[in-house]
């Protein structure tokens, strides 16, 4: 009896250990979900929120390039061998969000040898950055098991991406993340910019760009949630001619070129307004992008 | 006597095998004490280190063909009495397919409401569960019984895009006094209980015309 007394007594000793570090681990590294002092005593004043902007995946962008007919430049991606000149943290953060883009975009024209050396890029990079942890023995087996096979290949790098972002955010590496996304969002934007040959306003691609003004909306508010590090300020500080020119597009009504009722259960969203983009601010917007992204990679 | 000497041998050998014994036990018992000490330090910290990485809940999920996963999908961290806000770009020329997970510890006892931006109207607005009802659309984490196959679905929504939009989804999570100690005059310090949300997209690309669409 007195044993099964002993055994409960240090199991309740253990549990509270155990919940009072689990609580403080939180209330320290947690930046978004942070707890204030008053919320550790327990009471709540009044409602507090928060808001998470959502930022698609260089994968995410690429997908409508692959459905479409846009062709595949080599020359237009970040060389590989760029890598050394990346020495300070900020550089580093934005060039593997940069890397992440361009093996994004090769892996969906199902370049083998190009994968494989944009996955080693992004690889060395991680280490060098500290999440070298994402590639586990799993990610890199398959990813030295990679057939000539586009499902595959897709899948393991988008797969590595998501698992990079995942472990961002569950160690709370809030900052990292957020260079990371931009990076991968410019590379992104300069990727589809250059592969537009002649403009065409009605075109898939020349919409997908006008739509990224809602992107640039968002991604600049998840920048300024974290405007505290002096490397985001100077990425917002870079970033502010592209939304400026992005806050330039007007948005037409469209007539009679939707249907506006539930269909097949689908709630029907977006109304008649299209973002319009013109040859002019096309041009105007390319330029800028590649201001951005060429300082990004030439670490200027 | 000579008889004697050896039944007391015999005894102190007899008493020796069961002091041997006794240790013998002693420390089987020790040792199986220590492995239930253990267990119960093991299974009380694994469930608590779970519950803090949110977004390996993302893994859990898989598409359903035709619709592939989303990298717009997101598994945060929350706590009750507080809200939550996820905006999310959508395209035109797609369909999305969202649908919601919560931490059990939350007792389904979640809010929740979907803003188009583009037209600033309240697209979607209901509980996380409704006891009464069992069919599609009338809870988002509730699962209900569809009446053709008879199975288990977990609620989604399907959105379609007719110009890029943003779609502002609104969270809320009652505080716990709110929620349940509802009438109660008692004015006790309120439970902060802490879990995760998905907000689970998946996409393809739309059969209908409308807006731009991709070529396939």
């Amino acid at each position: 009896m007195n044993s099964l007394l002993k055994i409960l007594g240090t199991f309740i000793i253990v549990l509270l250990t155990v919940s009072i570090t689990s609580c403080n681990q939180n209330g320290k590294s947690d930046d978004e979900d942070i707890f204030d002092d008053k919320d550790d005593i327990g009471f709540i004043t009044e409602v507090e929120s928060q808001t998470y902007y959502l930022i698609p995946s260089p994968e995410g962008l690429f997908s409508f390039i692959r459905d479409g007919d846009l062709k595949y430049v080599k020359d237009v991606l970040n060389p590989t061998e760029n890598m050394d000149k990346y020495i300070d943290t900020r550089a580093k953060e934005l060039n593997f969000g940069i890397y992440s883009a361009d093996l994004a975009y090769v892996a969906s024209f199902n370049k083998y040898q190009e994968s494989v050396d944009y996955l080693n890029t992004v690889r060395t990079l991680s280490d060098e950055i500290g999440i070298s942890a994402v590639f586990d023995e799993n990610l890199i087996g398959r990813i030295d098991n990679i057939i000539d096979n586009q499902d595959s290949l897709l899948k393991v790098t988008s797969d590595s991406y998501f698992s990079i972002v995942r472990y961002l955010e569950s160690s709370n590496r809030t900052k990292t993340l957020a260079l990371i996304v931009t990076g991968g969002w410019i590379e992104s934007i300069f990727v589809v910019t250059n592969l537009i040959d002649n403009f065409d306003p009605n075109s898939d691609a020349v919409q997908l760009l006008a739509d990224q003004k809602l992107v640039i909306e968002n991604l600049m508010s998840y920048l300024d949630q974290n405007k505290s590090d002096d490397n985001i300020q100077r990425t917002i500080n870079d970033l502010k001619n592209l939304q400026k020119i992005y806050q330039e597009l007007k948005t037409e009504v469209k007539e009679n070129s939707a249907p506006q009722e539930n269909t097949d259960g689908k709630i029907v969203v977006g109304g008649n307004a299209k973002i319009i983009m013109t040859k002019e601010q096309f041009e105007e917007l390319k330029q800028e992008v590649a201001k951005v992204r060429n300082k990004i990679t030439k670490n200027n | 006597m000579k008889q004697f000497v050896k039944n007391y041998d015999t005894m102190n050998h007899f008493k020796g095998s069961v002091n041997q014994i006794k240790t013998k036990n002693n420390i089987q018992m020790k040792l199986l004490k220590f492995k239930f000490i253990l267990l119960l330090i093991l299974i009380p910290a694994g469930i608590l280190a779970q519950d803090l990485d949110c977004p390996s809940r993302l893994k859990m999920r898989r598409a359903t063909p035709p619709y592939k996963f989303n990298s717009l999908s997101k598994s945060a961290q929350c706590l009750t009495g507080k809200k939550y806000e996820f905006v999310v770009p959508l395209n035109a020329g797609r369909d999305y397919r969202i649908s919601f997970y919560a931490s059990p510890v939350f007792n389904n006892n979640i809010n929740f409401r979907i803003i188009d931006m583009n037209t600033g109207q309240k697209v979607m607005d209901l509980p996380g569960e409704v006891i009464e009802y069992d069919k599609k659309g009338s809870c988002v984490l509730k699962p209900y019984t569809d009446p053709a196959s008879g199975k288990s679905i977990h609620p989604y929504f399907d959105f379609y895009p007719t110009s890029s939009t943003q779609l502002k989804i609104i969270i809320d999570i009652p505080s716990i006094k709110q929620s349940e100690n509802e009438g109660s005059n008692f004015n006790a310090p309120e439970e902060r209980r802490k879990g995760c949300v998905t907000v689970f997209i998946q996409d393809k690309k739309s059969a209908e015309s409308g807006g731009f669409s991709v070529s396939e």
